[in-house]
């Protein structure tokens, strides 16, 4: 019976693995939240060991606990604040000197800690040879040559770890040689937080070397200001600014700590990596290898999702069929049965379809990552991004926007920087997505002759690409989503995937759509009946209803763009999903002559204006509810909103006017 | 990321877009930025290939590998190029450089292969 309640800390710099071995180690017992403050991911996972209830805390990957990056931060703020009970540090075998700058790091803290040095497998495979004593002696704590992938060594990691949470044993603080103001700088303030009193369990001389870095840690105003004063004479004395310098001395030592403990040197650089990207990043192969790989992922991921939603949405239908048959339902009000169909029971169903393309798109988006082909991706694309401040990344995310929206948008999250999440998150709604494609191609049909037709939908097209490009360099120039961060980006050997990694991913992801985005959908398209709906004893969708109300307030907004207060009306349904403004364009004019009602009172060019309007709008709550759980921030999600309906409005405006301008209308 | 003052750097790929190039910092170890950062990060170049080699001056010259394989080393070697090999720029701005050899003998190279000869001054180590 587990008693003993134990925080482990797992902390890693990127591309160690470590999601890896977090799965591994907590399997399907994970729950997320936010850091406070900010909108990064807090993910943590429990496990039992022996007579201890384990909670891990995924830490963002960072390359050290200087505040640079904002992952930095995160990881630097935890230790001080809510220092975990013990440390388990992940490197990885091939790359031990970069991993390492952190692992001292976190070594001086005097926390409990234990090692695990993953990717053993591959590195005998490449003929390299460590010895891990002589590691563990340096650091001071024990050390665990392990392969998260295979889960060689896991038995003796978990026992390790066991060991240190019995025993916590305060571990020997590594020492670093620095230049001398900066030792004399840390023995100083040392001194000064020993007199100070306050028993803590973090190392001194770790929580004065903070200090120094981050002079904003209050521990006591003279304190902070002590430090600041160091800072500034070390910085005048070494000409560096001071993160270089503590850099320095701790690369220096992790380089020696490095060469030290491996034994035999793998032969360079991986070859078959090498060998891969001789093709994949060729000069002249690169992008067409690349834009393989997309229409590749693009058809796997809608050409085998639509139909997945497809029957989907038949199986709903005959399950609308089924409910209406039964006598308690025909027992029902008029006004409950509607609800019950056209409101719980289609809000359900607009949850239900996006399950297939969110399960493909995170299958497959997560081969992609976990192979290594991401980094790839945005190397070989960066340049082309750059200059809406975005880096190669999230060109994947805006093309696979083109398909639907909403994984597009859950996808952002694997992007490096919360500027890139945010503005592409933005820019994604943009996209022409299929259901935008189906109201398009009815429309084009009725109101252009056959030859005609397709170049509207192309038009279409570049009006959506020509709007992520423009909304992009507005962003960028009024700064409403921050500020670009620079690309730096490692490269990291290729993988194989493993499955139960790609499998709990899409899982996990599809459940955190689920929970965080359902309730919002389902809110939205009950909001919708009710305006279609009330008040009780007008027909749905009809002029005396709310919406129908509403359609005719709007009226005047809507007037110069062409369109009428029945296509406005079906505007707000198009807020539920793009697939059913045919449909309620067919309830509201009353007619199943549709076609000909819509060509009697609109005009080509008012057509075109309206089409140009469900371009830009917001696509659909679903997205909208995406955007709110991807962003966890209200304000991101009404700009959205505003961003689309602003943008629609003067798109159409101008179309119109134009037009009419132009003598078409 | 452990990259700091007075390491070697070597630009082994630029993006087919350009404006993004790979670097390797140590055997194995590959990043990825953009031109803009790298100039950043203030370098001096220690190895440039030839197409690129005024930047170092009028310093005599050294060849110090070829970004090739066998058949560009063979081909060099048979018209005197090959790593160690001092020679001295007579022309650099041409991207079809002509150079002495310090033998005397006269080259000039197409446009192709002096990218791919990469030289450092002789006077370094």
């Amino acid at each position: 019976m587990p008693t003993d309640r134990v925080t482990v800390a797992l902390s890693a710099i990127p591309n160690t693995g470590k999601t890896t071995l977090f799965n591994r180690l907590t399997a399907s017992n994970q729950s997320t939240g936010n850091w406070p403050g900010v909108s990064v991911e807090r993910k943590t996972g429990r496990f039992t060991l022996g007579e201890y209830d384990v909670e891990l805390v995924d830490l963002p990957g960072a390359y050290s606990l200087s505040p640079a990056t904002q992952e930095e931060r995160i990881v630097a703020r935890y230790f001080l604040e809510d220092p975990p009970d013990v440390v388990l540090n992940l490197l990885d075998a091939r790359n031990l000197y970069r991993g390492l700058g952190l692992t001292l790091q976190m070594a001086m803290s005097g926390l409990p800690m234990v090692v695990a040095v993953n990717m053993m497998d591959e590195a005998r495979a490449q003929g390299l040879r460590l010895d891990l004593e002589a590691l563990a002696e340096h650091l001071g704590v024990p050390v665990v040559g392990i392969s998260a992938r295979t889960g060689e060594g896991i038995p003796e990691l978990l026992e390790t770890l066991y060991r240190v949470i019995r025993h916590p044993e305060t571990t020997r603080p590594p020492h670093l040689p620095c230049p001398p103001v900066l030792e004399e700088a840390v023995r100083d303030l040392t001194r000064r937080l020993e007199r100070s009193g306050v028993v803590r369990r973090l190392n001194p001389a770790f929580v004065a070397m903070r200090m120094l870095e981050d002079p904003r840690r209050p521990e006591s105003p003279e304190l902070a200001q002590r430090a600041a004063d160091w800072r500034r004479r070390i910085e005048a004395l070494t000409h560096a600014p001071l993160a270089v310098t503590c850099a320095q001395c701790r690369f220096n030592a992790a380089r020696g700590l490095a060469l030290e403990v491996t034994r035999r040197h793998p032969p360079g650089p991986d070859p078959r990596s090498e060998a891969i990207d001789r093709i994949l990043l060729h000069r002249w192969l690169g992008l067409p290898a690349f834009l393989l790989v997309m229409a590749g992922l693009f058809q796997l991921i809608y050409g085998l999702g639509t139909p997945l939603q497809d029957l989907l949405a038949r199986g709903f239908e005959a399950g609308a069929a089924w409910i209406q048959a039964q006598g308690l339902f025909q027992s029902l009000p008029g006004w409950l049965q509607s609800f019950v169909i056209d409101g719980l029971w289609q809000g359900v169903g607009v949850v239900l379809s996006f399950f297939p393309i969110i399960v493909l798109f995170f299958v497959l988006m997560s081969l992609v990552e976990d192979s290594g082909y991401m980094a790839r991706a945005a190397f070989l694309m960066d340049r082309l991004m750059h200059g809406l401040g975005l880096d190669g990344k999230a060109f994947i995310n805006l093309l696979l926007g083109f398909g639907c929206n909403v994984p597009a948008v859950m996808g952002t999250r694997i992007l490096s920087s919360p500027y890139n999440r945010i503005v592409t998150m933005l820019l994604i709604p943009f996209t022409l997505c299929s259901a935008r494609l189906q109201v398009f191609v009815f429309l084009a049909a009725i109101f252009f002759d056959a030859r005609t037709a397709p170049w509207v939908i192309l038009g279409l097209y570049a009006a959506s690409f020509a709007a992520v490009v423009g909304i992009g360099l507005v962003l960028r120039a009024l700064r409403l989503a921050g500020r670009p961060e620079p690309f730096i980006m490692e490269i990291p050997p290729y993988r194989l995937p493993t499955p139960g990694t790609v499998l709990l991913r899409s899982w996990q992801e599809l459940k955190d759509f689920l929970y965080r985005a359902a309730t919002l959908i389902l809110a939205g398209v009950i909001v919708v009946w009710l305006l279609t709906h009330l008040p009780p004893g007008e027909p749905p969708a009809g002029p005396g209803t709310w919406a129908g109300r509403l359609g005719h307030l709007l009226a005047p907004v809507f007037a110069p763009l062409g369109i009428h207060w029945q296509e406005t009306l079906a505007l707000l349904f198009g807020f539920i999903a793009k697939e059913i403004v045919i449909g309620a364009l067919a309830v509201i004019y009353g007619t199943a002559e549709l076609g000909q009602a819509l060509a009697a009172g609109m005009t080509p060019l008012g057509a075109l204006s309206f089409m140009v309007f469900v371009l830009l709008y917001t696509p659909c709550v679903a997205t909208v509810a995406a955007i709110r759980a991807e962003s966890r921030s209200w304000r991101v999600t009404l700009l959205s909103v505003t961003l689309g309906l602003t943008s629609a409005w003067l798109a159409s405006l101008l179309v119109y006017q134009g037009g009419r301008a132009l003598g078409l209308a | 990321m452990g990259i700091l003052p007075g390491m070697a750097l070597e630009v082994t790929r630029v993006a087919p877009l350009g404006g993004t190039v790979e670097l390797a910092v140590d055997p194995g170890q590959r990043l990825a930025l953009r031109s803009g950062e790298l100039a950043a990060l203030d370098c001096e170049p220690l190895v440039l290939p030839l197409s690129h080699a005024r930047l170092f001056g009028d310093r005599p010259l050294r060849v110090r590998g070829f970004a090739g394989g066998r058949a560009l080393r063979i081909r060099m070697g048979a018209r005197g190029l090959q790593p160690g090999t001092v020679l001295r720029l007579l022309d650099g701005a041409s991207s079809a450089p002509r150079m002495v050899l310090a033998g005397g003998d006269p080259l000039t190279l197409g446009r192709g292969e002096a990218r791919r000869v990469l030289v450092e001054p002789a006077d370094a180590h």
